[in-house]
């Protein structure tokens, strides 16, 4: 694996008295393509959103490259264009057509010039399947359309990392495989990528390291196989048979 | 007997309108003036202010920006108070009259700028209201890009907050319409105003305000119908749904 990007330790968040994330170390290398598992409430979002300082965090620290991201004199904005961020809502700019979506971020942050952003845009629009909408208002877009053109957003700023908070968790069924093509793409690529997610076999399958999340702490992690046929606490199992993917 | 007054009145109504016609349209010129300029100028007021509400007071801002923050909240709080909590003519009085000797301004230009100040104060309510309808997530989807707390809110929210609040700021237009009537008191020369020196050389009162009546219903009225076909072009989809290819295509390929 690459030059360690992320290296987070003993990050700690708490709502009120409800400690959300518990003395949580974790790291990332380039390269890597990271799933983050485990139920609702372990504090799995938590954590990615804390990486995007869309959460700040209580105590810990998050070293980007080494640089510790939460030191006050650090350029917030500049940090997040290098950490791009996939959201379970889509968050699309509603007043904005697809295009536009695509762009806004390289011209108005990386000052890219019109022309090389439209490019740029259309360059990921086609890779995720949407060329085709790039003037459709994204109000008018499926879920499964939305998610798509999130990620060439995103992929438009060329991040470093790229954050998935549950990205398929939102759409129908039948729209989640078109999503789960295109990540399954990037990571193949060699995109680095922290996931959230429920969806198992997408996890078994692309994964480079799968981390079990369970009451704000890391309570397993290891490679596809160690944790999803070789889990070895007990309270990973328990999660697991809950998915049937024992038996695989 | 009554059927003559009505006919009477109303002939002498129309008889009115006809001798003073350019008396009446001068008024109404400047009546719609008035309204417009102090909605589009109370529109930016509103912006402004209703930004400055939206701010929150995050908990890792230094001493600094809090106080910053913390002033400009007071002073917008107490702009909405005093502006909503007196009268528009009182306003016009005391300010026309206060800054006259200070700044020499004229009763036009002390018009438009209390009614745009007036109205400044209802549109930062409106704003803030229409800011705070904007789903919280194209706040995120925009810092996550890293675009800054002021880009944000230039480019993607407050062009959904207008939007959303749109019909509310068209209301305020047509209000002005109708209050800009009060201007009159600081001697702006507006459709009322017109219509009091008119009552006055002809010494019909009732004939005269009749004619007002009807051009200020067909002026809210027509505003009414405008502001409604824009509202629904608005909620229009900006471009068509691509039809050359009616299945998406498949990721990837």
């Amino acid at each position: 694996m690459g030059e360690k990007i992320l290296d987070i330790q003993h990050l700690q968040k708490h709502y009120g008295s409800l400690n959300v994330l518990n003395d949580i170390d974790f790291h990332c290398d380039a390269g890597e393509v990271i799933t983050i598992i485990g139920s609702s409430g372990s504090g799995k979002s938590t954590l990615l959103r804390c990486i995007n300082l869309l959460e700040l965090p209580d105590g810990g620290e998050i070293r980007y490259h080494g640089q510790n991201i939460l030191d006050q004199s650090l350029n917030v904005n500049e940090y997040r264009t290098h950490v791009g961020m996939v959201f379970q809502s889509f968050n699309l700019f509603n007043n904005k057509t697809v295009l536009e979506n695509c762009m806004i971020g390289q011209v108005k942050v990386l000052k890219r010039n019109k022309e090389e952003a439209k490019e740029i845009a259309m360059k990921n629009l086609r890779k995720v399947g949407m060329d085709a909408f790039a003037n459709s208002s994204s109000t008018q877009l499926s879920g499964g359309q939305k998610q798509r053109v999130a990620i060439a957003r995103a992929l438009c700023m060329d991040p470093e990392i790229l954050l998935f908070d549950e990205p398929t968790s939102a759409l129908d069924p039948e729209m989640v495989s078109d999503v789960l093509d295109v990540m399954k793409q990037l990571a193949q690529e060699g995109l680095t990528m922290i996931v959230v997610t429920h969806e198992m076999a997408f996890a078994h399958d692309i994964s480079t390291r799968v981390v079990f999340m369970d009451k704000g702490v890391i309570a397993e992690q290891g490679s596809a196989y160690d944790i999803f046929e070789n889990p070895q606490q007990e309270r990973t199992k328990e999660f697991l048979k809950r998915y049937r993917l024992q038996s695989r | 007997m009554i059927r003559m007054d009505v006919q009477s009145t109303l002939s002498s109504a129309w008889y009115i309108f006809e001798s003073n016609r350019s008396i009446f349209w001068y008024g109404i010129k400047t009546t719609l003036y008035l309204a417009l300029l102090g909605t589009v100028l109370g529109l930016c007021i509103g912006l402004i202010l209703g930004g400055i509400r939206a701010i929150k007071i995050e908990p890792n801002d230094n001493v600094f920006v809090k106080t910053i923050k913390k002033v400009l909240r007071a002073f917008v709080s107490i702009y909405v108070w005093f502006f909503r909590g007196t009268p528009m003519m009182v306003q016009a009085m005391f300010f026309y009259y206060g800054l006259k000797p200070i700044i020499g301004w004229t009763a036009s230009v002390a018009g438009i700028a209390i009614i745009s100040i007036n109205t400044g104060a209802y549109m930062c309510e409106i704003v803030r209201s229409g800011i705070q309808s904007v789903d919280k997530g194209q706040i995120e989807g925009a810092r996550s890009l890293g675009m800054t707390n002021i880009q944000t809110m230039i480019y993607i929210v407050l062009p959904q907050a207008i939007r959303n609040s749109f019909p509310s700021i068209g209301n305020e237009f047509i209000v002005n319409i109708k209050d800009s009537s009060m201007l009159n008191v600081i001697g702006v020369v507006e459709l009322f105003f017109q219509t009091t020196s008119v009552a006055g050389t002809m010494g019909l009162f009732t004939e005269t305000f009749l004619v007002t009546c009807v051009i200020y219903l067909l002026l809210t009225s027509v505003a009414t119908f405008i502001l409604t076909f824009v509202e629904k072009k608005m909620n229009m989809p900006k471009t068509s749904f691509p039809s050359s290819q009616s299945v998406p295509k498949k990721a990837g390929n």
